[in-house]
């Protein structure tokens, strides 16, 4: 099932994949190492697991440094070569826009830019059907939440409108 | 017969008119969800939890057991017709049913899945009825320390058995429990990584990180491949009758899938994906015409579906009985559990054993309500595809975030979304397994109580967990897990270089 790459190790990944284990082990026993305890609690308090799981993240990132500077084709292969970041970029500025337009705006009109965001990251061409989908579908997702489920959403801008 | 007189009971349960209704939701809504790319069994039941938690826990549990089992039979049209599978377990389900479908053969690819699911379900639930009984007998010897054991034996398990590499597994593992640290230690109040912020101090909510990882890592990292973005769909051609070839051919793999599945899911080796792989490759070891494999045949269809679906029935049990999660929809399960104030293990069976039959009597009814679901009415459930992509993501992502928004109202929720979304993106880019940071996440803190309470009894004395004969016999299965992978690969190095010497003469 082991996957054998025909292409040679031209991706550095490994290393950032590797330290950044080891970086995130390191701010585990930071954490770890501040707590305030009584000392009776050393044997089963609430630091062994964090050590114990910061010493298994260095061992893996260890091993990935070890294979990438080895060349080991298997180490980090990348799934194609160069990956499309405005996929990327759109959706995220579609999430971050749901972060902070949500309260502000309101629901409806956030989780429109939401959805057009990802649309237009999946590259749909068609602008003019997105945005009438997301409207509506932003729209009816907030009436049946509201008025059917009553969870609560932000009304925002649209305040007494809807 | 014990299990029969119980089962009866869940029959009764299971065949009011609510509750068949909730069956007929859940797997409908598990056959939608099966069938869309984009959105599984783990993500939708964690979606719905904000949503059910005012509904009765009998119906809810019925619906997502009905969700579970509709989206292994979902996941196989897709991976016929569309060539990606649904969900993992159906990887292999794509190499063969869709070289069936371009030549003509789709609707004999997708008879014999679902007959074989369906088969393969009903014997995987049978074999749930006698045996789930026996591991809660077992059960009920368990302390502490037994369970930690176990537990250990299952980390490992899934840090072995799930994804291309045990770094990766295990890399993965632990940054599911160290999600799972975040927030106030329960026995002591201590804060753990929380550095302050006082929305970290309840800990992540699980729905968050399971959207983020699954929904958000899928669509990110979907959107970045131009090569997985646009895909091609086969039409439904032939008649959906098998012939009695096809018969002929498809009943012993139905059989003996589900006799490597339902180990698999029971084991804590790690859900569908393992079973489905060895299912394929015995399959292709005992056909008569092994050339015909890659070229679309039936067998290899037959045999890897009737193992998915057993392998789920499996994975039920060490989750009822046991409260062990193997799968990732299985660590929601647990979860989908704890929001009703039930813990699933031994005590389960007495103190819920209405909701418990019920469940398993409903997968029963489960399993003929799919196999109707998704052979006569598979060609309405065939324009689902049809839905394009850009729209399908987009409709996901706003329902992602009204389920993790609505859990506590919060923006910074949303927050920890996106950042748990990228974390699932590079994940997938750098081909880490997902289903282990799930499982730690949910294993990880019960792990750590056990643990800690096994010492608090033995006063810290490390010894408890091999002087116990069941802890122990967890632990030497557990480091012999971890070796086998080591093992096998020697082996392998040895034989090649015995090859190689002999070849030159």
């Amino acid at each position: 099932m082991r996957e054998t790459s025909q292409r040679p190790a031209t991706s550095k990944a490994g290393y950032f994949v590797g330290l950044g284990l080891i970086a995130l082990a390191a701010v585990i026993v930071y954490d770890a190492a501040n707590m305030q305890l009584p000392p009776n609690y050393a044997a089963y308090g609430p630091q062994i697991f964090p050590y114990l799981s910061s010493a298994a993240l260095v061992a893996a990132g260890l091993f990935f440094l070890w294979q990438t500077a080895a060349g080991r084709p298997s180490a980090m292969r990348e799934d194609t070569d160069r990956p499309e970041w405005k996929g990327v970029i759109a959706i995220s500025a579609g999430l971050l826009a749901q972060v902070f337009l949500i309260e502000p705006l309101g629901f409806v009109i956030s989780a429109a830019l939401l959805f057009f965001c990802v649309a237009w990251g999946f590259n749909s061409r068609r602008h003019g059907r997105d945005a009438i989908v997301a409207i509506l579908l932003s729209l009816a997702t907030y009436l049946v939440f509201t008025k059917l489920l009553n969870l609560q959403l932000p009304p925002g801008l649209l305040k007494g409108v809807i | 017969m014990d299990a029969l007189d119980s089962l009866l009971a869940g029959f009764v349960t299971a065949l009011t008119l609510t509750n068949l209704m909730w069956s007929l939701v859940g797997v409908t809504l598990g056959t939608l969800i099966g069938i869309l790319p984009g959105i599984g069994p783990a993500l939708t039941i964690a979606l719905l939890l904000p949503v059910t938690a005012k509904l009765d826990a009998t119906g809810a549990f019925i619906m997502f057991a009905g969700l579970y089992y509709g989206a292994m039979y979902g996941s196989s049209t897709t991976s016929i017709l569309l060539n990606t599978p649904g969900e993992t377990g159906s990887i292999i389900t794509a190499l063969e049913g869709n070289k069936m479908a371009r030549r003509g053969r789709g609707a004999a690819a997708l008879a014999t899945a679902a007959i074989g699911s369906f088969i393969a379900g009903t014997i995987g639930t049978v074999l749930l009825t006698f045996l789930a009984p026996v591991f809660v007998k077992l059960a009920l010897r368990f302390g502490p320390a037994e369970y930690f054991a176990l537990m250990v034996f299952a980390f490992t398990a899934a840090s072995a058995l799930l994804g291309s590499s045990m770094a990766r597994g295990v890399a993965s593992l632990i940054l599911g429990l160290v999600i799972g640290l975040v927030g106030i230690d329960v026995l002591t109040g201590q804060t753990r990584l929380s550095f302050g912020v006082p929305a970290l101090l309840d800990g992540i909510d699980i729905v968050v990180v399971a959207v983020g990882l699954f929904a958000v890592g899928e669509a990110l990292h979907i959107a970045s491949r131009p090569d997985l973005r646009d895909t091609e769909i086969s039409a439904v051609k032939g008649s959906l009758w098998m012939t009695r070839e096809d018969w002929r051919r498809s009943w012993k793999p139905w059989l003996r899938g589900t006799g490597l599945g339902f180990p698999f899911g029971v084991l804590p080796a790690g859900g569908t994906e393992i079973p489905t792989f060895l299912s394929y490759f015995l399959e292709k070891k005992l056909s008569k015409r092994p050339e015909e494999f890659g070229q679309g045949a039936i067998e290899g269809v037959a045999g890897p579906e009737a193992a998915n679906n057993a392998a789920v029935a499996g994975v039920l049990v060490p989750l009822l009985t046991l409260g062990l999660p193997t799968s990732a929809t299985a660590a929601i399960l647990l979860v989908a559990f704890q929001q009703y104030g039930l813990q699933p293990g031994p005590l389960l069976f007495t103190g819920s054993s209405s909701l418990v039959w019920g469940l398993i009597a409903s997968l029963y009814i489960g399993n003929v309500m799919l196999l109707v679901l998704n052979l006569p009415l598979v060609g309405l459930w065939v324009r689902l595809l049809a839905i394009p992509g850009p729209l399908l993501y987009g409709g996901i992502l706003v329902f992602s975030t009204v389920g993790v928004y609505s859990l506590n109202r919060s923006t910074v929720d949303l927050l920890l979304l996106y950042l748990l979304g990228l974390l699932g993106f590079v994940m997938r880019r750098y081909d880490f397994p997902i289903a282990p940071c799930v499982i730690g996440l949910i294993l990880g803190p019960m792990m750590e109580q056990q643990f800690r309470r096994a010492l608090q009894i033995s006063q810290g004395d490390w010894s408890v967990f091999i002087t116990h004969p069941l802890s122990l016999a967890f632990l030497v299965l557990a480091v012999l897990v971890f070796l086998t992978p080591f093992v096998l690969r020697m082996l392998e190095r040895r034989l090649a270089a015995r090859a190689a010497s002999d070849v030159p003469r």
